[in-house]
């Protein structure tokens, strides 16, 4: 009788008859064999999906998984039909996704171009593209047709209603497009972008501007202050002293007092939003990079904060929290799925991978890179790679993370001058 | 008729006597086969989801498959097959390595003993 009720549970290692009778010295060992090789299989088990970090990180060149990434949206963004489908995929759950799907695309095409200059035609004709469809959907369809439901409602608290999300990602991807290689149509666009985007977030006082009705979030208006920037060292234009107030306001009025790393979401007066209102890995580490334009010290001191409170790595597989310890929120659709105990989140998680990449965190690097080999679940074909636990949004930062480089230098490189 | 019993029993005899020389399985040999046999059907189990290409239906873990969908279900099967491929396969193999060299010290730590008893009987 108990051996067929072991039986039905599947666990036939335990119908043997020295599992069920009086417990012997050959089921201890049996237990212990089984204790031993299990710790002995979770010690090195991330080796075997290890890989080297020159297939994704290169100083100069593109990396072969960079290449084999982008060879994959490439093919997507050149064919209208492909590209309708993946984006219809990516709207069905999240229009925002579809959204940053571009932006993120766009920066790493980008610092491909910069880091292959044969490239260089070909890349600026898809940027072209993208930031041509995203214009055409924006002036068709209004800027909310990127937005979660809940913004087109209205509330806005600065008129006319406007998303520093939207302002800002476009803005982004219009000065990464002049700075690969200069279009003079795009001049009047990038400078009216700035002056809309300025003009809103200083009706804030902490100098930030709506994503959603009074919601300001930092990963909209952290992209924005780049974009600031870029747009300074390509046109002469002076935003020194914003991008300075907007600093020593946020470091007053949007740090958390107890690890010191600034907060996701807040109302336009400043106020915590209840959807963010800690630090969160799916904003810390993108607004983290992009404060590397905007002050270098305090974006290496966000970053080692949030390294400290939310990066993990657990037998060789590195992973970031959505929240610190002791602090945790809720999730939602910036979070994505949570794993429980280890408090481990797939978008943070990712967003660290950028992260690791532009701060030169080797080490936390390669325990990210080992874990997105063991469940990001990689498919190669044909030289082309994608990520099936992944979509469009997130193979996009993973190519970002893996091209990132020679863009932000370049604008340092005209900062100085 | 009676010379025929007698050879019978003279046969039942026999193999009793042999049954009783031949040595007895090792407890753990029953455990090893079944560690084995787990293994081998993990293994079999997730190539077969890995043949069928549901590995394509993992994006339910970045949430781009909505959960509830048979798409999705898919999904998180083909995740836990390749789970039990990746934990349990190898851990289920040492584990029959380390128990078969267990049983393999034990017998030969047993040989000699035999072997001097049956000197002694001799």
């Amino acid at each position: 009788m108990k051996n067929r009720s072991c039986r039905k549970a599947g666990m036939k290692i335990f119908s043997s008859k020295i599992f069920y009778t009086k417990p012997t010295r050959w089921t201890f060992a049996a237990l212990a064999a089984l204790v031993i090789a299990g710790c002995a299989w979770s010690a090195c088990l991330h080796s075997f999906f290890k890989r080297d970090l020159s297939n994704y990180r290169s100083p100069h060149a593109i990396p072969p998984g960079g290449m084999a990434l982008a060879e994959t949206y490439l093919a997507v963004w050149s064919d209208a039909k492909l590209r309708q489908a993946e984006l219809d995929k990516m709207r069905q759950n999240n229009p925002e996704w579809d959204f940053m799907s571009r932006t993120y695309f766009v920066l790493a095409l980008a610092n491909m171009g910069l880091r292959d200059k044969s490239r260089l035609p070909e890349v600026c004709v898809i940027i072209d593209s993208i930031i041509r469809n995203t214009l055409e959907i924006e002036s068709e369809k209004g800027f909310q047709h990127f937005l979660l439901s809940y913004g087109h409602s209205g509330g806005w608290t600065v008129n006319p209603p406007g998303s520093i999300f939207v302002d800002g990602e476009i803005a982004l991807m219009l000065a990464a497009r002049r700075l690969l290689q200069e279009k003079d149509s795009y001049k009047p666009l990038l400078t009216q972008r700035v002056q809309t985007m300025i003009s809103r977030m200083r009706r804030s006082p902490v100098l930030c501007a709506e994503s959603y009705p009074d919601e300001c979030w930092l990963f909209c208006n952290t992209v924005a202050l780049a974009s600031i920037r870029m747009a300074d060292v390509l046109d002469g234009s002076d935003h020194a002293d914003f991008l300075a107030a907007w600093v020593a306001n946020a470091k007053k009025k949007l740090v958390e007092p107890k690890t010191g790393i600034l907060i996701s979401a807040f109302a336009v007066d400043g106020t915590p939003a209840p959807c963010g209102f800690g630090p969160e890995g799916s904003t810390i580490w993108m607004a983290s990079h992009m404060l590397q334009l905007v002050d270098k010290d305090f974006a290496n001191d966000q970053y080692r904060r949030a390294r400290h409170e939310l990066g993990r790595s657990f037998l060789g597989f590195g992973y970031s929290r959505e929240w610190p310890a002791g602090s945790e929120g809720s999730m939602d659709v910036d979070s994505g799925p949570v794993i429980p105990v280890f408090g481990a989140s797939l978008s943070a998680s990712g967003l660290a991978i950028l992260a690791a990449a532009v701060f030169d965190d080797n080490e936390y690097l390669q325990t990210l890179l080992t874990s997105l080999e063991f469940a990001g679940f990689p498919v190669r074909n044909n030289g082309k790679l994608r990520y099936q636990a992944s979509n469009q949004v997130g193979d996009a930062v993973l190519l970002y993370a893996m091209m990132e480089g020679p863009l932000w230098d370049l604008v340092h490189s005209k900062m100085k001058k | 008729m009676g010379s025929g019993t007698l050879e019978n029993e003279k046969i039942a005899a026999a193999e009793n006597h042999v049954q009783a020389s031949s040595p007895p399985v090792h407890p753990l040999k029953p455990v090893i086969r079944h560690l084995l046999k787990n293994a081998a059907m993990c293994a079999i189990i997730f190539l077969l989801a890995h043949l069928l290409r549901l590995r394509e239906y993992t994006s339910v873990l970045s949430g781009t498959a909505s959960f509830g969908t048979f798409k999705s279900l898919l999904g998180v099967i083909y995740f836990m097959l390749y789970l039990g491929f990746v934990f349990l396969t190898p851990v289920l193999l040492i584990a029959a390595g380390l128990l078969e060299i267990v049983v393999l010290a034990n017998d030969k730590r047993n040989k000699p003993k035999a072997s001097q008893s049956s000197e002694i009987h001799g």
